[in-house]
């Protein structure tokens, strides 16, 4: 958590320094939810976000100064430059990224869910029983692929978490100044599990 | 006058001579006729029979035996956990493939028809085909979406659209067009076997057309490269480069042509994305003329980028301006006459064809 905090305060630094450009999207104040969650993930578990993913990765074990290169346009990085920010991919660490638009991630996680069934009850490898979380926010509680996802990890049972990330913001929209913005902003985890 | 009498008795008797000839042929190696229906469905068949990694994906592909009955008995072979018939959720399903791709598994996802594509095109693009680049190539994607593609019959303008020049115009996607049965079942071999997202663009109107396929054809290795196109018809006058069902109108355009003295060289794209641009070159630098034929919209399409490619590297070599046949800029119309007139045409290729050679159209 430390961590991850002094690792986004330095990316702010780094923006307004100028050496980092685009989309920088930062963690502060949300650490303690993807710490807490990723802390009890084994090694073969996955997770998937949106592109406010810096923690999330350093969570799953990516190198700070990897990813750190990533931002700064460095060919060392976990990606060579060709992610950025938003984009922070591990096939090792499995972080399936890092991805633009909100919801985008939702169905990638499940999907990732589904191969974990799908290899214990089609390719036979008893030993697979990996999990995948997804992490997004409040926000995209409005998407249609999330209820999509939540109806299809429901229906095939997938080992899938939904970690709804409620800081409140939509965007730019703050949540307290429309009362009447719907329930999808509200708190709350749906297990998918297999058993 | 007795000699045609003579003539017509000669030719009667050859018909009924030849079913017997074409008997003795079936013993050495006559072609067997395939509709492109059961190419796909065999295609897939070997497929999933080879590699249990390979699964498919996509509304009505199951209990209903497919839309358009190209999955047609994969349920009871492989099971529900192979042949997923999904809820009505292209963004959801397509992102959940995807997903299942990036760990190594190998969907098939079935769109009814690439219409309904758009309501997942951001998990194709951005998912799928752009993962590899970003993630500095550590993470492929072996998936392919297949469906329809193009103007059904009366079915309108949501459901009419052809789809070739949008996808084929993002890196990191192959794209794929099969006219014949050689072309469904090898296309869509490659397309399974292939490490990287592959949209392989059908055409419900060929589904149910019979081609000949070979014993090479039919065996269960059987795969074509992808990014390679194939010439049909050799000729000298005239290149026309056309892709699914419009090759089939190009090919009777050639005949038309013939008896006017214009010999056409047909070629079948087969691959959209990589083009095979050095095909298409040698035949234009060999016959000086080029039409391309689609029945997509014009703007932007994948004749636009044909006439490019021809300009970059073999504009020396033009007689002729290039002529470039699409389907109307319009949205597709309903009625059956409009949408006649909105879809290319055997005539409107040959037309093209002729001006190319600086014949008189009419």
């Amino acid at each position: 958590m430390v961590l991850g905090r002094a690792f986004e305060d330095k990316c702010a630094q780094m923006y307004y320094y100028r050496k980092m450009f685009g989309f920088v999207r930062l963690y502060n104040g949300q650490e303690a939810v993807s710490t807490g969650f990723i802390k009890l993930l084994k090694q073969q578990d996955s997770i998937a976000c949106t592109y406010r993913d810096h923690v999330q990765a350093l969570s799953e074990g990516i190198p700070a100064r990897a990813i750190l290169s990533e931002l700064l346009d460095k060919a060392t990085s976990c990606c060579r430059g060709q992610g950025g920010s938003m984009h922070i991919f591990s096939r090792e660490h499995n972080m399936l990224g890092g991805f633009a638009f909100i919801g985008e991630g939702i169905p990638i996680g499940t999907g990732a869910a589904f191969t974990s069934k799908y290899k214990r009850e089609v390719l036979k490898e008893a030993d697979c029983d990996h999990v995948t979380l997804a992490f997004f926010g409040d926000g995209t509680c409005n998407n249609g692929q999330f209820y999509e996802c939540l109806n299809m990890a429901a229906l095939w049972k997938f080992p899938f978490v939904f970690v709804v990330e409620n800081n409140l913001w939509a965007i730019l929209f703050l949540r307290f100044i429309r009362k009447d913005q719907l329930s999808g902003c509200w708190v709350f985890m749906w297990m998918g599990w297999m058993y | 006058m007795l000699g045609i009498v003579r003539q017509k008795m000669l030719e009667q008797s050859l018909k009924k001579i030849r079913p017997a000839v074409s008997v003795l042929r079936s013993y050495s190696s006559a072609a067997k006729q395939m509709t492109v229906r059961e190419a796909l469905n065999s295609a897939l068949d070997e497929e999933m029979s080879a590699d249990s990694k390979v699964f498919l994906m996509g509304e009505e592909v199951g209990e209903y035996q497919g839309a358009y009955k190209i999955t047609k008995g994969l349920l009871d072979k492989y099971g529900p956990e192979r042949v997923l018939d999904t809820p009505i959720t292209e963004a959801g399903f397509t992102g959940i493939a995807v997903g299942a791709a990036y760990y190594g598994v190998k969907p098939v996802v079935e769109f009814m028809t690439f219409n309904f594509s758009m309501q997942a095109i951001d998990h194709i693009i951005n998912s799928a085909a752009k993962t590899n680049y970003m993630s500095s190539g550590r993470i492929s994607v072996p998936i392919v979406f297949r469906g329809p593609n193009g103007a059904a019959a009366g079915v309108g303008a949501q459901h009419s659209q052809c789809y070739a020049a949008w996808y084929a115009s993002c890196p990191g996607l192959k794209v794929l067009a099969p006219y014949s049965s050689e072309d469904a079942r090898g296309l869509l071999k490659a397309g399974i076997r292939d490490p990287d997202p592959v949209v392989f663009l059908e055409n419900e109107l060929l589904y149910g057309e019979s081609f000949p396929v070979s014993d090479e054809v039919l065996d269960s290795s059987f795969c074509l490269p992808i990014g390679k196109a194939k010439i049909e018809r050799k000729g000298k006058d005239v290149t026309i480069a056309a892709y699914s069902k419009m090759v089939g109108y190009a090919l009777k355009a050639a005949e038309t042509l013939e008896k006017d003295g214009i010999d056409a060289e047909v070629i079948n794209l087969r691959s959209i994305r990589p083009l095979d641009r050095s095909t298409i070159n040698a035949s234009v630098r060999k016959t000086n003329r080029l039409v391309t034929v689609e029945e997509a919209f014009p703007q932007h399409g994948v004749g636009a980028e044909i006439c490019a490619s021809i300009v970059e590297e073999s504009f020396a070599y033009l007689d002729a301006p290039v002529e470039r046949i699409a389907g109307a800029d319009v949205p597709m119309p309903y009625a059956a006459n409009l949408e006649r007139m909105a879809v290319p045409q055997v005539e409107d290729i040959v037309r093209a064809a002729k001006r190319t050679c600086y014949r008189s159209v009419s």
